[in-house]
């Protein structure tokens, strides 16, 4: 049995501007639901309380992928995590990002999970985060004063909190069409293979000259390491436009264990989690290399 | 061809179509007439004394029909085992640990039960707390019950065969460690529960997902002090109970209580965060053993000290300690041994029968040990094990006759199964910073419960209806595993009638014959005996009735398949509902059968006294896993298991296989993830997020292996196996990490962080 919810007053806006209407009434004191895996647990397991709960799944025309060729590849936020999971187009031209939805909970729970929500719930290991800031996603933010847009790596702020202001929403995920000969993995650790929350999660992302020698644009990004996912820059920094070889690659991990700065807590302590992006970061760039450890 | 019709072969479960189409009602599906909902207010502190309860805004609330604390209960003092009672309902003076109940409500909904609870008030006066067993044992420690108790140490056992110390000086090496082993929880899918309700006529109904009703009978009726006759306990479908659902749980008296004040039915259900905060756990053991061995691998003496966590309260903790001491003193051939073991309080969640009962604790510490020995003498595991196995005909040095034995079986089929002889000798190096490893561990638990009670038997009743159909009152207790499928396969096997024709009632204690429960892996063989006797003595009857029909000797008739028909003219026959017929009609009676099982050694055998003597046979196992070690992050992947187990005779394989499969993933978690985790006597992964139970993507291969010895004391030669099946997991697991790495694990969980830095250490020494 599930502890039983507060009393709330619930909404089901049907347009944009009714949610944002909402939001201004009720003056920061709504919870937007967009699926639920992550609000609902709260509600049931950690006595969240809110006052208002406003289901956003009902607005129409925020559920959608759009590709285009040598330009970018949209996500509406109320697109679900198994859609993104499964969609040809994704996993064919931005496959990391199919693969980190592919580690998410599990079936059940990415067929109501989204992606907007992964993002807004700004857990500090929050699934789609680390492949989505190396693939240079921005997002768009909608209010009644209009719209705006914010990288993705600027988007996060601390756990449970992002840029968003009071009266705006996430609308859209957009992810540039990537230079070619780019490559990506996301190695997430955990000790189940389901419903399981990251200890360390790695996104390295990065495009090759084209003989693939040479790394030209480096991306690391570290999950569950930090208040919120995070870029290891000095690491990314030593590799760029550099010549591949083992002791880079030493080098590298050692850099990124020195960036992250994880806390202690139930799943793993902080040094051990420093201990497994050093791994993880030096395994992710082995296989995008395509190199075997000597 | 085997000899029998049902018995022994993979029926479907009786009570399958109902669980999944969800017709099946689990208590909190139920809702009586103007029932109300119960909440327990629980401490936040791991120890405290209670200066004050301010429930004056509770009792205001529209909907609380009744806010009650300890002055509203008898305040006797309760523990499974009366000489240890040190535990009331509702705490008076003291809470003992994060959890311990203070204050409870009755209210129109759960809604209004929970506002009502956040309003009582309670002054506490913080009392300093203590959570390592190793400290809280010194005569200096802070006491846990400060109010009444002089030492933190609850309870003593000691068992002493042989001469130790002669036996040490005797072998050639002499063998030292210490084991470590965790606080898990059963994590059943249903959450505790119950509904209790207090009728005009003064008699209490509880009803309640149950392993031992007349148990929880018993105790009831002691907490509330009424007479016995007065409470009834109906055991509703168990989503789950693993030795969780045996003792009284304080939501049972205090629905009670609840009830009595109000008139009406109570119903109290754990939240999930509830149930790992408060739902008992598998008691942590700290194992010291000493084993003393010659040059070619005799072992002479073994002297274990066990330091057991209890946690605040006593339970099964007495028990479990003297069970894996039993298990300690006949699971290998030794003339010198001595167990000693100590219940310590600790200001935490305490423990409770968990499958396996304390020798998962204990077998973790000795097969761990053993393979370590092992390889200083440069011995196969195997044979070392085998060289000091008790075989069937042996008598063990506390006095156990091994009556039947199916050990070393369940070692050679492993051994061969698994690929064993090629895989220890095989590269451990499969690729980079990976290394496999193959281990064994083997265990001995009882397969047939215990007289630990001084009493070991149980009745049970058949009737048959006009038209032939059978109902069997058995006290078997269907907790998930099976019995109520296995009461009616041995029963319709005896009498020859399709298992559509049978029903089983085993639910209301108003109904069933007294019995001590499912615990023990003992059913079928207790209760499983006593339906075979009256099966039998209703065949008796029926062929009585069939001999009159057709006018011949009893001797000459024969009952199978639904039919009686004479054994020289199959021609003449009858169908089993014309048999029942005719004796209604014809000859004036019903048909019934009543059987017995009685252990006449039991009333001799106490917990105390007659070591050896505790346990009517015992079953056996041995696994072998094979696991992948990656030495960069400590990962260790279970790659298969290889399980062979003494069933004595299978009776129904696919579900013996589902008691082995389910006890080898609880043994698997138990062994590498997961653990309850305090901060300060705080419970910080109270959900499945947290707290690793293993999915159905993490299962390893396994491969279950049976082996029938037949025994001369089961049903149909049938034993318990509703345990076993973790009990030797850790330990294999242990030892299979050992054979790929080096490293030997003595704590649990032996997850990848423990893995990581123990690697790491070896390392730097290297250096």
């Amino acid at each position: 049995m599930l502890r039983k919810m507060k009393r709330f007053e619930y909404f089901e806006p049907s347009t944009l501007e009714e949610a944002f209407s909402l939001l201004n009434k009720y003056n920061g004191k709504v919870k937007i639901l967009s699926g639920g895996t992550d609000l609902l647990v709260a509600m049931k397991e950690r006595g969240l309380a809110p006052s208002y709960v406003m289901n956003v799944k009902c607005i129409p025309g925020l559920d959608y992928i759009k590709y285009e060729e040598k330009k970018d590849l949209r996500i509406g936020a109320l697109t679900t995590i198994r859609t993104i999971e499964t969609s040809n187009v994704i996993r064919e031209k931005f496959s990391v990002l199919a693969q980190a939805a592919s580690m998410l909970g599990s079936i059940q729970v990415r067929n109501r999970a989204t992606i907007g929500g992964n993002l807004c719930n700004a857990a500090p290991s929050a699934e789609t985060a680390p492949s989505l800031i190396g693939l240079k996603a921005k997002v768009k933010i909608a209010s009644l004063e209009g719209e705006r847009i914010v990288p993705l790596e600027k988007f996060f702020v601390g756990p449970g909190i992002t840029v968003l202001k009071k009266g705006e929403i996430l609308a859209e995920i957009i992810v540039p069409f990537p230079l070619p000969h780019t490559k990506g993995i996301y190695i997430k650790y955990g000790r189940r293979k389901a419903m399981e929350i990251a200890m360390v999660s790695v996104a390295v992302i990065a495009t090759l000259s084209v003989e693939g020698e040479v790394w030209e644009d480096v991306n690391i990004i570290l999950g569950a390491v930090a208040p919120t996912p995070l870029r290891a820059r000095k690491a990314e920094e030593v590799l760029q436009s550099k010549r591949i070889s083992e002791p880079l690659i030493e080098k590298v991990g050692q850099l990124a264990y020195e960036e992250a700065c994880p806390i202690s807590d139930m799943r793993a302590s902080a040094d051990y989690r420093k201990e497994m992006v050093k791994v993880l970061v030096k395994k992710a760039i082995r296989e995008i290399s395509g190199l075997k450890k000597s | 061809m085997s000899e029998f019709t049902v018995f022994g072969k993979s029926v479907p479960r009786v009570d399958a179509r109902a669980k999944v189409s969800g017709e099946t009602k689990y208590l909190d599906d139920i809702k009586l007439d103007g029932m109300l909902y119960g909440k327990i207010l629980r401490s936040p502190h791991p120890h405290a004394r209670i200066l004050g309860i301010d429930i004056s805004k509770a009792k205001k609330l529209t909907g609380v029909r009744a806010v009650i604390t300890a002055e509203d209960t008898p305040k006797i003092k309760f523990s499974f085992v009366q000489d240890l009672a040190d535990k009331l309902p509702l705490c008076d003076k003291e809470v003992c640990y994060v959890g311990d109940e203070v204050a409870a409500v009755a209210a129109d909904s759960l809604e209004i039960a929970e506002e009502a609870i956040d309003s009582i008030e309670v002054k506490y006066e913080v009392l300093p707390a203590i959570f390592d067993p190793k400290e809280a044992i010194k005569p200096s420690s802070v006491l846990v019950h400060e109010d009444n108790k002089k030492s933190n140490i609850a309870f003593e056992i000691h068992k002493k065969f042989g001469d130790v110390e002669k036996g040490f000086k005797k072998s050639d090496h002499v063998f030292e460690d210490e084991f470590v082993t965790s606080k898990v929880t059963h994590c059943c899918m249903e959450t505790h529960g119950c509904i209790a309700y207090f009728n005009y006529e003064g008699r209490l109904t509880i009803y309640c997902p149950s392993q031992a009703p007349h148990t929880i009978r018993q105790e009831i009726a002691r907490i509330l002090n009424i007479p016995r006759s007065k409470v009834r306990i109906v055991s509703t479908p168990a989503g789950g109970a693993f030795g969780e659902r045996l003792v009284t749980d304080m939501k049972q008296p205090v629905a009670a209580i609840l009830s009595r004040l109000t008139r009406r039915p109570v119903k109290i259900v754990n939240t999930r965060e509830e149930e790992f905060m408060t739902a008992r756990t598998r008691y942590p053991y700290i194992v010291s053993v000493k084993t003393g061995v010659t040059k070619k691998g005799k072992i002479l003496a073994r002297q274990a000290k066990v330091v057991v966590d209890n946690g605040a309260y006593n339970d099964k903790g007495i028990s479990t300690l003297n069970y894996a001491g039993e298990c300690f003193l006949m699971s290998y051939n030794i003339p010198n041994l001595q167990y000693d073991g100590f219940g310590v309080y600790t200001n935490k969640q305490f423990g409770t029968a968990f499958r396996g009962f304390g020798n998962p604790q204990v077998t973790f510490a000795t097969e761990t040990q053993l393979d370590d020995i092992a390889s200083k003498l440069n011995m196969d595991p195997a044979e070392l094990r085998l060289k000091n196995v008790n075989r069937a005909g042996d008598v063990t040095v506390s006095g156990t006759e091994i009556t039947n034995s199916g050990l070393v079986d369940c070692i050679d089929r492993a051994v061969e199964k698994s690929g064993w002889q090629e895989k220890r000798s095989g590269p451990r190096k499969v690729g980079e910073n990976k290394y496999r490893g193959i281990g064994m561990a083997i265990m001995s638990h009882t397969g047939s419960g215990g007289r630990f009670y001084g009493y070991a038997a149980t009745d049970t009743f058949l009737k048959v209806s006009e038209e032939g159909q059978v109902t069997v009152i058995t006290p078997a207790p269907d907790i998930g595993q099976g019995t109520t499928t296995v009461v009616a396969q041995i029963v319709a096997e005896v009498i020859g009638v399709d298992l559509s024709n049978i029903i089983v009632i085993n639910s209301d204690t108003d109904i069933i014959p007294y019995d001590l429960g499912a615990w023990g892996s003992r059913s079928v063989f207790v209760c499983g005996n006593a339906a075979k006797a009256a099966a039998e003595n209703l065949k008796k009857e029926i062929i009585e009735v069939v001999s009159k029909m057709f006018e011949v000797s009893p001797e000459e008739v024969e009952i199978k398949n639904g039919e009686a028909f004479l054994k020289e003219n199959h021609g003449r026959r009858i169908s089993f509902g014309k048999v029942a017929e005719f004796s209604v009609n014809r000859l004036g009676h019903p048909l019934s059968g009543r059987g017995r099982y009685f252990d006449p050694l039991a009333s001799e055998v106490t917990y105390y006294k007659r070591a050896g003597k505790h346990i009517p046979t015992f079953t056996y196992g041995c696994q072998i896993v094979e696991v992948e070690v990656d030495t960069l992050t400590g990962e260790i992947k279970v790659i298969k298991i290889t399980a062979a187990q003494d069933t004595g005779k299978t009776v129904n394989p696919y579900m013996a296989e589902g008691q082995m499969e389910g006890a080898i993933l609880q043994g698997l978690g138990y062994a590498l993830s997961e653990e309850c985790l305090l901060d300060k006597g705080r419970p910080i992964n109270p959900n499945f997020t947290d707290y690793k139970v293993w999915t159905a993507l993490d299962i390893p291969k396994e491969e279950i292996i049976f082996v029938e010895t037949d025994d001369p004391l089961g049903p149909f030669g049938a034993k318990g196996i509703g345990e076993p099946g973790l009990v030797p997991t850790p330990a294999a697991i242990s030892n299979a990490i050992y054979h790929a790495t080096g490293i030997r694990l003595k704590r649990l969980p032996m997850n990848s962080e423990r893995m990581f830095y123990t690697l790491k250490k070896r390392d730097n020494n290297k250096k």
